[in-house]
């Protein structure tokens, strides 16, 4: 998986709702079915916070697990992904004579 | 210590203050299959030290300063082992080659360095800081006119000239270590370049190393090539290609900036 499919994958994943980093890499794997490997996941956690489009949201000092959220830029950041991603697939599937759901 | 702790201890400090927990849990979780990818990523942060947590994007900035440095300074150390290997850069072309591409290191590493704040204060917190840190390698370095004159140095021999060698080589290591201490402890004091500009001098900087690695390995092709200069031109392209890769990093810093 490219770096920058892991850092989609992880905007994905906290679409919904501040997460940890196990949480995203379970919601990964229901996406995917396949988790990332630490390495992956905290190396693009770290991509995207450095990037501005994830924040911690604080107040988990004492925790093991630092919770973190979209930014609005990083929902601005994943929209115009998602929707580029989605006319590549309504096009390509067009293409292979599949109906776009 | 466990050994998912050991495995994350690779990762930068400034990275394990705060994924620490989570990385260890991650990998002690995922059991012996996380290993290279934990080692994968302890790699990609060292490389990519613009990424660590910061409190701002000028310790960021400073940070991928000091790899830079870090980088061209190594490439120095081993540009002045050149003449050991046999490589002549003494006349013609390979002199030539040789200077421009000394210029467009120094040039290279000058543009991307970050300025002095030109205050009173902090000037005078700047050199504080520099003699805090460069009078360990200026005090070693003193010491070396005084070995120069001493007759055993004058013709040395066996122990005596291995010994002489080590404590050369010691103090340049030592000087070129405090200089990144010193970048890496300026932020206050400092204007950090703008990122074209630190991708400009970062890429000028790779390209004058690439071209010393090209005048090692061009030397393999004469009689006298040697293992020395093939090892030193990989070396060097291996900097200039780390320089590159940073250079690289600035422009994307520049897009975020």
């Amino acid at each position: 998986m490219q770096a920058n499919d892991s850092q989609t994958l992880v905007l994905c994943a906290l679409a919904d709702r501040p997460l940890h980093g196990y949480a995203v890499n379970s919601a990964i794997e229901e996406l995917t079915g396949r988790r990332l490997g630490p390495g992956s996941l905290y190396g693009a956690l770290a991509r995207l916070e450095a990037k501005g489009l994830v924040e911690p949201t604080g107040g988990d000092e004492l925790e093991r697990q630092r919770t973190v959220r979209l930014t609005s830029a990083g929902r601005e950041v994943l929209a115009a992904e998602l929707s580029t991603m989605a006319r590549v697939s309504q096009s390509g599937l067009r293409s292979l004579g599949i109906k776009p759901a | 210590m466990s050994t998912a702790a050991r495995l994350v201890r690779l990762y930068p400090a400034p990275v394990r203050e705060v994924w620490a927990n989570e990385l260890e849990d991650a990998t002690a979780a995922a059991g012996l299959r996380a290993w290279p990818s934990i080692v994968a990523g302890a790699a990609d942060m060292w490389l990519h030290p613009q990424l660590w947590p910061a409190d701002a994007a000028v310790q960021r900035r400073i940070r991928l300063t000091v790899l830079v440095v870090t980088a061209g300074l190594a490439g120095w150390l081993v540009v002045l082992r050149l003449g050991e290997p046999g490589v002549d850069v003494s006349h013609g072309s390979s002199r030539l080659v040789f200077l421009g591409s000394g210029l467009a290191v120094a040039v290279g590493l000058v543009s991307s360095a970050p300025r002095a704040r030109l205050e009173v204060h902090t000037v005078l917190g700047l050199l504080r800081l520099a003699a805090r840190r460069l009078t360990l390698p200026v005090g070693l370095a003193a010491t070396l006119p005084l070995l120069a004159r001493s007759q055993a140095a004058a013709h040395p021999t066996g122990l005596f000239a291995m010994v002489l060698a080590a404590y050369l080589w010691t103090v340049l290591v030592v000087f070129c270590l405090q200089v990144c201490r010193v970048v890496a402890g300026c932020r206050e004091y400092v204007v950090t370049p703008s990122p074209r500009r630190q991708a400009f001098g970062t890429g000028l900087a790779a390209l004058g190393l690439g071209g010393v690695a090209f005048l090692c390995l061009a030397h393999l092709a004469s009689d006298q090539a040697t293992s020395g200069a093939l090892v030193e031109g990989l070396l060097l392209m291996a900097l200039a290609g780390l320089l590159a890769h940073l250079a690289s990093a600035c422009v994307g810093d520049s897009a975020h900036a």
